[in-house]
Parts: C-alpha cells; sequence; structure tokens
C-alpha cells in the first residue's frame, strides 16, 4: 500500500514533464518553448546594448571585418571576393535562416517533411503540386551546369559554405522561434537550394499564363470576338523600347499564320487550378542621363513589387573589398546583389512578363495511357518517382509522367473532369549553359556597359529588365531571358500535343533580345508593359500593364533638360496617379450626365470630378471611383463570368470600347429582356457602388488596408494597419499585401549617394528591434540615404578570422 | 527558516541545473529540496513552487525588459491575445507546477525509501 501515492506522484511528475516536453497534435512543447533558460526567450535580442564579436572561423582565407550600420545592415570588408561571398551566406543564414528554409522547401515540394500534411492533406498536396511542376529537378539540373564553370562555381560554394559555417555552430537552444514553435531543426545548405531559390523566384515571375482560360473562351465566344476582346497590341501602349528602335533583323523561322489546327478538340469540361499569377506582381525601373539631370550624372531608380512580407524577400547589405565598394540587396539564398550600385555604377531590375509556359493536349494510343503519339510513333512516357518526406519520418510516393514536352499536369491538382491530360512545356526545364545567380556577383564589380553586358551573359531565368548606368553618362537597358521563337498566335491556347510542329523553334538569340543602349530620349525606362512595339519582329505574348509604363514614359520625357533632381525621384516613385483613373473616370462620368441624381449622388460626383486621379490614403474619391470600375467590369464581363475558367479583358479595353463603342454588345446583361447599353451599366453599378462604400469606411487607406504579412502566415508575426496610399497602375504600386518590396534611387557622380528603404527589417527574428524598424519610413515614402563608406557610428563590429590549421 | 532556506535553495539549484540541463532541470532540482529539505507534503509543494515561480517569472522579466517586451507581446498574440502580463505569469506558474511536483515526488521518496 505505502508505494501507492509515491508512484502515483512520480507518474504524475514524468507524465507532466513529457507533457511540457513533447506537447500533442495542437498544443505545442510549452516547457521547451516557453521556460527562460533555453526556451525561445533567447531570441528576445537585448535592444540596447550591442557588442562586438570576434570568431574563428574555416572557409576563409584572410580576415573579414563586418560593421553594422544603425540599422543593423552589414558592411562586409574583405580582401577578396570569395571571402566576402563566404560571409555573405553567414550573414544571411544568421538573419533569415527560417526563410531560407521555408522558400526552398515551399518551391521544391519539401514542407510536409518540416510542417506537417496540413489541414485536410492541403501542405502535402502543396507539396504534391511543386513535384508535378519539376522544381527541384529542374534545380538539380541547373547545378550540373554550374559545375561546368569552375570558377564560377566556387563562388557559389563559397556562399553554400558560408551558410554552413553558420548553421554548424549553432545550437539547439539558439534556433530561430519558428523552428522551435514546430519542433524542427535546421538542414545543411548546398547548391541545390541555390538554385532552388532562383527557380523559387522564376516561378513566381514566371509561371503567367492564359492557355487554358484563353482556349475556353475562344471555344465559347468565337475566333473574332476573342481576338476582338484581347488583341495583342494596345494601341496606346509605351514600350520598354522605344517605338523609333530599327530591328536589323528578320525572324528567320516559317511565318506561316495557319493556326486553324492548334485548337479543335472541345475543352468546354476543362478546368484547373494552375494560378495565372497574381496582379500587382511587378516592377518599376527607370535610370536618366546627365543631360536629364541637374547634375549632369546619371540617376537611376527601381523598385520591385512584389509580396510585402516579414521578413522581406530582400536583405540589405555593403561589401567594401580592396577594388569596388557596393552596397544594395540580396535574395536570401543567392550570392550578389541583384540591386545595388557602385563607385561607378548602379543597376536594376523589373520582370518581363513575358509567356514562357506552354500547355500540350496529350493523344494517348488507348486508354491505358501507356504511350502516347508523336508524329505518328508510338512514345512512352519516362516515369520519375518523386519521394515526398514526411513530419511522422514516413515517405509518400508519387509518380509524374514527363512527355517530350514536358511533365503532365495529374488530375488532382486539376478541377473538372475533362478526360483530356496536359502536357507543361516551361523554359524553367530548359536545358541550357546558365547560371543566373552568378550574374549578381559579377554585377557588383560592373563599371562598363561592356561588364554589364559581360554580367548577364549567363543569365536566363527569370527574363528581367536590367537597367545600368554609370558615371561616364552611359544608360542601358536590357531584357535578359530566355524566350522561345514563336509563331504567330502559337502558345496563346492549349496546343496538339502529337505534332512536333508545335514546339518552339529554339530560342531568340541573345543578340536579338529587346535592348537600347543611350537611346535619344536620354532615358531608359521599364513597369512590366510590352516590351517592344509590334514592329518587333519575333512574336510574343505575355501579361503585360501598359498603364504604369505609359505614365512613366510620359513623365520623364516631360522633364526638361537639366532639370531633374533626386527630389523629383522621390516624389515619382511615390507617385499615386493612375491612368487608368484618368482615361476611365471621365468617360464614366459623361455616361450618366443625364441621368436623375439624388443628392448623396450629387455629392459623390462631385468628389470624383474634383479628383485628381491620385490614390492618395486619405482621400474618398479612389474609393468610389475603384469600386464602380470593378462593378462595371463585372456587369460588363456576366457573359465572360460564365465561362470558367475564364479571365476579364484588359482594362484599357473596356475603356476603349466605352470611347468607340458604347452601344456593343457586351454592355448588355444577358439576364435582362432589355438591351443595356454602356451608359445604363455605369449607371447601376454607379448606384451600387454607393451602396456598397459605409460612407464612415470610404477613405483609400481603408479599403487598400496595406499590412506586411509574417510570411509563415501567423498574424502575430505580421504589422498592419499602415497608412499609405497607392494602387496597381500607379507608379507606387501598392494593393495591400503586394507593392514596391524595395525602393532605391542612386544619384551617381563623385560620391554616389543612394536613397533607400525597404518595409522589414534585416532580422527575420520576430524578436529583434531589426525585425519591423523600417516600415514606418517606407510607409511614409521617406528613404535613408546610402553613402559608400564605412558608417561612421557603428552599432557594432564582427571580426571573422581564419581558424588556423 | 523551515520556508526560506528550501525557497532559495530551489532558486539557486534551479538556476545552476539550468545552465546544463533542458527544461526539466527545474523538476530535478525540486525534488533533491523536497528530498532533503523539506518535513512536509504541503511545504515540498508549495515552497519548490515559489521558488520555482520566482525564478522562471524573474528570468522572464529580466529578458523582456532588455528585450522592451518585443517577444513577450508577440508570443502572447500568438498564443491568442494573450497579455504580456498573463504569459509572464503563466510561464512562472509552468515553471512553479513542474517544481512542485517535482518537490512533492522529492518528498514521497524521502517517505518511502528513507524513513522506511
Amino acid at each position: 500500500m505505502k508505494f501507492i501515492w509515491p508512484t502515483l506522484i512520480l507518474g504524475l511528475t514524468l507524465g507532466l514533464t513529457l507533457f511540457f516536453n513533447n506537447g500533442t497534435d495542437k498544443i505545442p512543447p510549452l516547457g521547451k518553448i516557453l521556460n527562460p533558460f533555453d526556451g525561445i526567450w533567447t531570441q528576445a535580442e537585448n535592444t540596447q546594448s550591442f557588442s562586438n564579436h570576434t570568431f574563428q572561423i574555416n572557409g576563409i582565407s584572410k580576415p573579414v571585418k563586418v560593421v553594422y550600420d544603425e540599422r543593423r545592415v552589414p558592411i562586409v570588408n574583405a580582401n577578396n571576393l570569395k571571402d566576402a561571398i563566404f560571409v555573405q551566406g553567414y550573414l544571411v543564414a544568421k538573419d533569415r535562416l527560417w526563410q531560407m528554409e521555408l522558400s526552398v522547401r515551399a518551391a521544391a515540394g519539401e514542407l510536409s517533411e518540416i510542417l506537417g500534411t496540413g489541414n485536410n492533406n492541403a501542405i502535402l498536396k502543396k507539396d504534391k503540386f511543386q513535384r508535378n511542376k519539376g522544381i527541384l529537378i529542374s534545380a538539380e539540373k541547373d547545378v550540373l551546369q554550374w559545375k561546368k564553370s569552375p570558377k564560377d562555381l566556387a563562388l557559389m560554394q563559397a556562399y553554400v559554405d558560408g551558410v554552413n559555417a553558420y548553421i554548424q555552430q549553432l545550437k539547439p537552444k539558439d534556433y530561430p522561434v519558428e523552428y522551435r514553435l514546430n519542433n524542427v531543426s535546421p538542414r545543411a545548405w548546398t547548391l541545390t537550394h541555390s538554385a532552388l531559390f532562383a527557380k523559387n523566384m522564376a516561378e513566381v515571375l514566371a509561371a503567367r499564363q492564359y492557355d487554358i482560360q484563353d482556349t475556353k473562351i475562344k471555344n465559347v465566344l468565337g475566333d473574332s470576338m476573342y481576338h476582338y476582346l484581347f488583341p495583342d497590341w494596345n494601341p496606346k501602349q509605351s514600350p520598354v523600347i522605344p517605338k523609333e528602335h530599327i530591328w536589323n533583323f528578320d525572324q528567320e523561322t516559317s511565318t506561316t499564320n495557319d493556326n486553324s489546327d492548334i485548337t479543335h478538340s472541345n475543352y468546354n469540361d476543362l478546368d484547373v487550378i494552375i494560378p495565372a499569377g497574381e496582379e500587382g506582381i511587378g516592377s518599376n525601373n527607370w535610370a536618366v542621363n546627365g543631360t536629364k539631370s541637374q547634375s549632369g550624372y546619371p540617376i537611376l531608380c527601381n523598385d520591385p513589387h512584389l509580396a510585402l512580407t516579414l521578413p522581406s524577400v530582400w536583405y540589405e547589405i555593403g561589401f567594401q573589398l580592396p577594388n569596388m565598394k557596393v552596397h544594395g540587396v540580396t535574395l536570401p539564398g543567392i550570392p550578389g546583389v541583384v540591386v545595388g550600385f557602385n563607385e561607378k555604377a548602379a543597376w536594376g531590375t523589373t520582370n518581363v512578363g513575358h509567356d514562357v509556359l506552354d500547355f500540350y493536349e496529350i493523344k494517348w494510343v488507348d486508354e491505358t495511357k501507356k504511350e502516347y503519339w508523336l508524329d505518328e510513333k508510338r512514345v512512352k512516357p519516362k516515369k520519375i518517382v518523386e519521394q515526398i518526406y514526411l513530419k511522422n519520418g514516413e515517405k509518400v510516393l508519387d509518380t509524374v509522367l514527363y512527355t517530350h514536352w514536358g511533365p503532365i499536369l495529374k488530375p488532382e491538382h486539376r478541377n473538372g473532369d475533362a478526360a483530356i491530360d496536359l502536357a507543361g512545356q516551361w523554359i524553367i526545364h530548359q536545358d541550357v549553359p546558365a547560371n543566373d545567380p552568378i550574374s549578381f556577383v559579377k554585377m557588383m564589380s560592373a563599371e562598363s556597359k561592356e561588364d554589364f553586358f559581360e554580367a548577364l551573359k549567363n543569365y536566363i531565368l527569370p527574363a528581367q529588365n536590367f537597367i545600368f548606368a554609370n558615371t561616364n553618362n552611359d544608360i542601358v537597358l536590357q531584357s535578359k531571358g530566355l524566350y522561345p521563337i514563336r509563331k504567330p498566335q502559337q502558345g496563346k491556347f492549349i496546343m496538339d500535343g502529337s505534332k512536333s510542329e508545335n514546339e518552339w523553334a529554339g530560342f531568340i538569340p541573345s543578340s536579338e533580345i529587346p535592348m537600347t543602349v543611350n537611346p535619344e530620349r536620354n532615358f531608359v525606362a521599364s513597369a512590366n508593359q510590352h516590351s517592344t512595339d509590334s514592329i518587333y519582329p519575333h512574336y510574343y505574348i505575355g501579361h503585360f500593364d501598359d498603364f504604369r509604363g505609359r505614365y512613366l514614359n510620359r513623365k520623364l520625357e516631360n522633364f526638361p533638360d537639366s532639370s531633374i533632381t533626386v527630389r523629383d525621384m522621390f516624389r515619382l516613385q511615390n507617385d499615386n496617379y493612375s491612368i487608368e483613373a484618368e482615361e476611365a473616370l471621365p468617360l464614366l462620368l459623361n455616361l450618366i450626365k443625364d441621368k436623375n441624381k439624388t443628392q448623396t449622388e450629387k455629392q459623390i460626383i462631385k468628389k470624383l470630378e474634383e479628383w485628381k486621379y491620385t490614390f492618395d490614403a486619405q482621400l474618398e474619391a479612389p474609393t468610389y471611383f475603384n469600386e464602380w470600375w470593378k462593378l462595371f467590369q463585372t456587369e460588363t464581363w456576366d457573359e465572360i463570368r460564365q465561362i470558367q475558367p475564364s479571365r476579364y479583358p484588359d482594362s484599357w479595353k473596356l475603356i476603349e470600347m466605352i470611347e468607340n463603342a458604347p452601344n456593343h454588345q457586351f454592355f448588355d446583361i444577358t439576364d435582362t429582356e432589355k438591351i443595356e447599353k454602356a451608359q445604363d451599366i455605369a449607371f447601376s453599378t454607379f448606384k451600387n457602388a454607393i451602396k456598397n462604400i459605409d460612407s464612415k469606411n470610404a477613405k483609400w487607406v481603408q479599403q487598400l488596408n496595406p499590412s506586411i504579412q509574417s510570411l509563415s502566415r501567423i498574424d502575430a508575426f505580421s504589422v498592419k494597419g499602415l497608412k499609405t496610399g497607392g494602387y496597381h497602375n500607379a507608379l507606387n504600386a501598392n494593393k495591400g499585401s503586394t507593392g514596391p518590396s524595395w525602393r532605391m534611387i542612386v544619384a551617381l557622380g563623385e560620391t554616389p549617394t543612394g536613397y533607400v528603404v525597404y518595409p522589414g527589417g534585416q532580422s527575420g527574428n520576430a524578436g529583434s528591434p531589426f525585425y519591423d524598424n523600417m516600415i514606418d519610413k517606407w510607409d511614409a515614402g521617406e528613404y535613408y540615404k546610402i553613402e559608400l563608406s564605412t558608417p561612421e557610428m557603428p552599432l557594432y563590429t564582427d571580426t571573422f578570422n581564419p581558424k588556423q590549421q | 527558516m523551515k520556508y526560506i532556506i528550501p525557497f532559495f535553495a530551489t532558486i539557486i539549484l534551479g538556476f545552476l541545473f539550468h545552465l546544463l540541463l533542458p527544461f526539466w532541470a527545474i523538476v530535478l532540482a525540486s525534488l533533491l529540496v523536497g528530498f532533503f529539505l523539506c518535513r512536509t507534503a504541503g511545504l515540498s509543494f508549495i515552497v519548490t513552487f515559489l521558488g520555482a515561480f520566482t525564478l522562471w517569472l524573474g528570468m522572464t522579466v529580466n529578458i523582456s525588459i532588455q528585450n522592451e517586451f518585443i517577444l513577450v507581446e508577440r508570443m502572447g498574440d500568438l498564443l491568442g491575445e494573450v497579455s504580456p502580463y498573463l504569459l509572464i505569469t503563466g510561464i512562472g506558474i509552468i515553471g512553479g507546477l513542474l517544481a512542485g511536483i517535482g518537490g512533492l515526488s522529492g518528498w514521497a521518496l524521502k517517505k518511502t525509501f528513507y524513513y522506511g
């Protein structure tokens, strides 16, 4: 009897300890996480005192000194490039390890191993979809290409070694909070992981296509209506390469325009969940030369628009080597400086947006689906078995079939039950010599325009409008990337996969890709619009935003010579003006000018009439316009909405139709007996817009609701309720949760000066004062000034000494 | 004295054990305190509870002040609108609870094996 109580008490002790050590499915291991000794409080950084550290480390040849400025941006002082890149890897890992882990695993399809399979297996499903797309396989192929150039490989390897040097010295109690919450440990970094990070960017920026939507729309509406609504060219466009540019080559491939056999099946059952790419992902960049600027030297500006997350997709860093001083941002996972400047030059980038992913219908020989037809020959698809590891240690096998075109999209990643199989041909699967990340290392020391071209020589993906300016007053823009050679209309719709003639006819040679050097207009600029005018000899399709580009080119053209200052560029990057509103609103107002209106309606019309088309945070007019314009599009395209999946025509097309064809059949609402015209739906949607908007909640910022989301979707680690305005078709392309993820303005000259900001902080640690410290400045449209010198008031200094062997 | 010695012993021993062992260091420390320094069951639970509560709470407060409460506020949000003060108190209670049953176990072991 006497042992019962002690046994019970000991049992309870053990049980409680185990509970606090292991947690349950729903409850995290609270003792392990919350105790103040080796729990997550190791990540509660001291906000007041900072001290210098010295590390002995393997993998560098000379001592490296890292000086942190007051925003805790590291300035790496190294003796040679390899040491500098090694330390870059170390520093990025130190600040962004979980982000690196998460981005790479998300791209590869390896999330289930650390996060579990998720509710309803959502995470496992996402992993399987990534495997189906073949991202991991294409990253592994990239590494094989890198290995062909040992000199570049050594630098990539130095970066990988630097990341691992940090991971290896990390004790479990110092793991980032998210590792602790998920009860997992970091794994070693590899070259494949760096390649995966680059693929991740390619997936965000180079996977947009409308093949399935457009095939369905064309099937339902017919050829001529499709082409009326979705023309290849916007007559008002202002392309990246000035219209007057002369192309001194012809497209050599056959230009037979007979594509009648490209779409022939009935695709009405086909429904696919491939995201067509988010709107609001885009960018602006421009550079003016000394003729335009007041200083006589170029000014270069860049603001990439991406998802706004904490931590940010960008990591700021400076380098001081014997032969170069650089400052800019990098992506955590690849070496170098993606957007930045050195003593002689500056560079930046925007997305090109060409469609580089096409779908082909596979024609099976019989129902067993063991062989498919290709030019009357039977071909067996190649089977690749993907192994997906789960958090509980189990393994899931998933077979992906690869055809001549690429992987077959598995039915589980599609909706609808159309009895056809589609294979995707995607530029990321092309096995061509390239090393995208190394371009950003070479760019660090680029001074002449030849250096710039040389740095980009092996860059293919994702295609970017790279701009470059230097103190010799050269300004250059090159839309660098790998682009398929297409026949007219090829790749807009699902193609017949049994005919090899439907294949891309190779790739556009680099001498023929869009490029402009020192153009007469004295500036280069891009904002995700069409790369060229329609006279460009190669046919291309894609997703293009024309409004920002038109506005940008108009503004830059209108600046008189020798006038542009850095202050003008601040204003331009934060400009909320939209040409879309400038063109659409007067037309809408004109359509309803003769209708009888209530007092409230008259007041709102007055607000709209007085509005200067700027999407400023505190105004109400943008809210009413936005709602009205949205409803107007929904009502106009009611016929298209019934087709699923589909997409609306571009809004510039609708503007053109109101102007030229206000009685067009599309303005009729099919559900009603009456034949509506543009003015009818303009008035009804105006009334509905007013009804939809709560007048107490009508300020634009209340609609936009700008916020910076945590990458792990943890609300507690996000920042909400920001004050900025913006609009996706304005230069300040703020869409609430996507927008200007990095703003940079560089005034070149004797001492080049940069003005930079991003909505986040250097640290990925939610317990750090440097987690979100730059958000307020970004929100207010302000900048930090950067000079290429060692900070006068450093926060602290880390010294890395090579370990004595 | 019969309260003060085991109370401080829990804090000091707990702190030292925590330098070497994971979070259950506090269970072990209070088990020893319960075994050697406590005469009654009630005492072994309450005193070690209070000692560990003070230690864990004090440490968390100290860390949070240096951190200007950044992390403790975010963690509170993460656990569902828990205020920083409540979270810090909760952490003290977890430490106290673990220590309390540890102390009680120590006392029970002593009762069973030492006094026979």
